[in-house]
């Protein structure tokens, strides 16, 4: 299930998803592209699909989907697949501080890192990291998803991610 | 035999001490969410930090108010995971320095092993074997507790936990934290007919990758959403709306605890974690379990919540199976049961 893509004027791409299943299949078609240590940022209202498209990116990486689950109170989930894959949730944090005091972006070089409700702290992601976005599409389970990279690493799985999908 | 507890696994710092692993001598916790929950709709500041800035005076404190010296006690019990690693090590450290100055054993408890045992605290008697169901912020667990130190994770949640998900319609209402709490409230005075919300796999055989005793509630919590953007400004239809999440929430939790004591063939049932305090969820379970033929063992509500009287009594059972910890005892944040 390829989503519909449009191409934007710059380097942003935008897709829709039409169900809950094609978000998480979007997620697996972006784990399946990724090389390691790329940031992933995940932002969009509550009920957007964010987790269950980390869901996908995990089946993407060889990590069993339903070993993940929404990070919200616990902050920071750990796991291993072709990939080291920390999933965090921002939900909970007020304090930039609390980001070093809890080690929360730690890990080895290949860590994928994707964080949902990461723009709750901006000031504390990694300059260089792949934004996605979910904003309500036409239809009611429509979800218009927007990604934009801030960097050469996030350029490069865009890139790598739309030649997947054909576009 | 006086065993001192020490609970930092999430927002709360606290510690008691409790007699022969059933009676509180002393308890003592610190907490961010009332702070918070007058903001309405905010999300509390992670506490990590803070349990640095309050173990030392909560344990004080509650040894104070036991009324015992320092030395009376007999062990030091800690919990070591699940958690936020940061915040599991602030007790934890805190836990070693005090048992080693002490010359006492230090013990290493999982958390959830704590809200199984919490019912003891009331006056309890756990009779095995039984479903224990842990359901907070964190957690939504099933487990089959064939004996005490004897577990199986039977069925989970595969996406948020309920707690997280009342927390979040609280949210989504504009009402304070805890949420929990706020939709209880709120949900009393509505009608849960008038918005009925998805149960997602309520009823579902087992297929694909979950298991019969998996749960599910993150679609609940985007039909929630979307019933409370097309009901429009105004707050007229939010008793309504908490009212019928609740008893979605509700519905999905007892079916799976019901068919989880008939396949297991249990006639006990365990309720623990924050949700667990919800006054729906323990009437509706206790009419079941009459219907079912199953007894069910609440805790009180406020042993409901993270507390570290539960942590000791965990500790004292385990001590009469000799095992505690070395002080290389570490963080398990992932520890499960």
């Amino acid at each position: 299930m390829t989503p519909r893509g449009v191409t934007d004027a710059g380097i942003r791409w935008t897709c829709t998803t039409s169900s809950a299943d094609q978000t998480w299949d979007t997620g697996r078609v972006l784990g399946a592209c990724l090389e390691g240590g790329e940031v992933l940022t995940l932002d969009g209202e509550l009920g957007m699909g964010k987790t269950r498209f980390v869901q996908g990116l995990a089946d993407g990486l060889g990590i069993p989907p339903d070993h993940v689950t929404s990070p919200t109170f616990a902050v920071r989930h750990d796991h291993q697949g072709r990939l080291p894959l920390a999933h965090l949730d921002f939900y909970r944090l007020v304090d930039p501080d609390e980001i070093d005091w809890l080690d929360l972006l730690d890990g080895v070089p290949q860590t994928v890192i994707a964080i949902e409700w990461a723009e709750k702290l901006p000031t504390t992601l990694p300059a260089d990291r792949l934004s996605i976005r979910f904003t309500p599409g036409p239809a009611s389970d429509d979800r218009t998803i927007t990604w934009s990279p801030t960097g050469p690493v996030a350029e490069r799985t865009l890139r790598a991610l739309r030649a997947r999908h054909g576009t | 035999m006086l065993i001192l507890g020490i609970e930092t696994s999430c927002d709360e710092t606290a510690a008691a001490v409790v007699s022969d692993g059933r009676v509180i001598v002393s308890e003592e916790l610190a907490t961010q969410s009332g702070v918070h929950g007058k903001y309405g709709g905010v999300v509390p500041e992670l506490a990590s930090r803070g349990h640095v800035e309050t173990i030392d005076r909560v344990v004080s404190r509650a040894l104070e108010k036991a009324g015992v010296d320092s030395g009376a006690v007999n062990a030091v019990a800690v919990t070591a995971g699940p958690g936020l690693a940061g915040a599991l090590l602030v007790g934890i450290s805190f836990a070693k320095a005090f048992a080693y100055a002490l010359g006492r054993p230090l013990m290493g408890i999982n958390h959830l092993e704590g809200h199984i045992v919490a019912p003891i605290l009331s006056g309890h008697e756990l009779r095995y074997p039984a479903i224990a169901l842990i359901v907070s912020g964190g957690h939504t667990h099933l487990y089959y507790v064939e004996a005490f130190g004897r577990y199986r994770l039977i069925g989970r949640t595969i996406d948020d936990a309920a707690g997280e998900a009342f927390d979040k319609a609280a949210s989504c209402l504009g009402l304070g934290y805890p949420g929990g709490p706020a939709i209880d409230h709120l949900g009393a005075q509505g009608d849960s007919t008038r918005f009925v919300f998805p149960r997602p796999m309520m009823r579902v055989s087992p297929h694909g990758v979950h298991g019969r005793f998996d749960m599910s509630f993150s679609g609940l919590k985007t039909a929630f959403v979307k019933a409370v953007r097309e009901s429009g400004p105004g707050n007229g239809a939010h008793a309504d709306l908490a009212a019928g999440f609740q008893q979605a929430v509700v519905d999905v939790l007892i079916e799976k605890t019901v068919a989880a004591a008939g396949f297991y063939k249990v006639r006990e049932v365990i309720l623990g974690g924050g949700v667990a305090a919800n006054s729906r969820l323990r009437v509706v379970m206790t009419e079941r379990a009459v219907l079912e033929g199953f007894r069910v063992v609440l805790p009180t509500p406020r042993h409901c919540t993270d507390n570290a009287a539960m942590i000791a009594v965990a500790a004292f059972h385990r001590s009469s199976a000799d095992l505690s910890s070395s002080l290389d005892l570490n963080a398990e944040p992932s520890w499960s049961l």
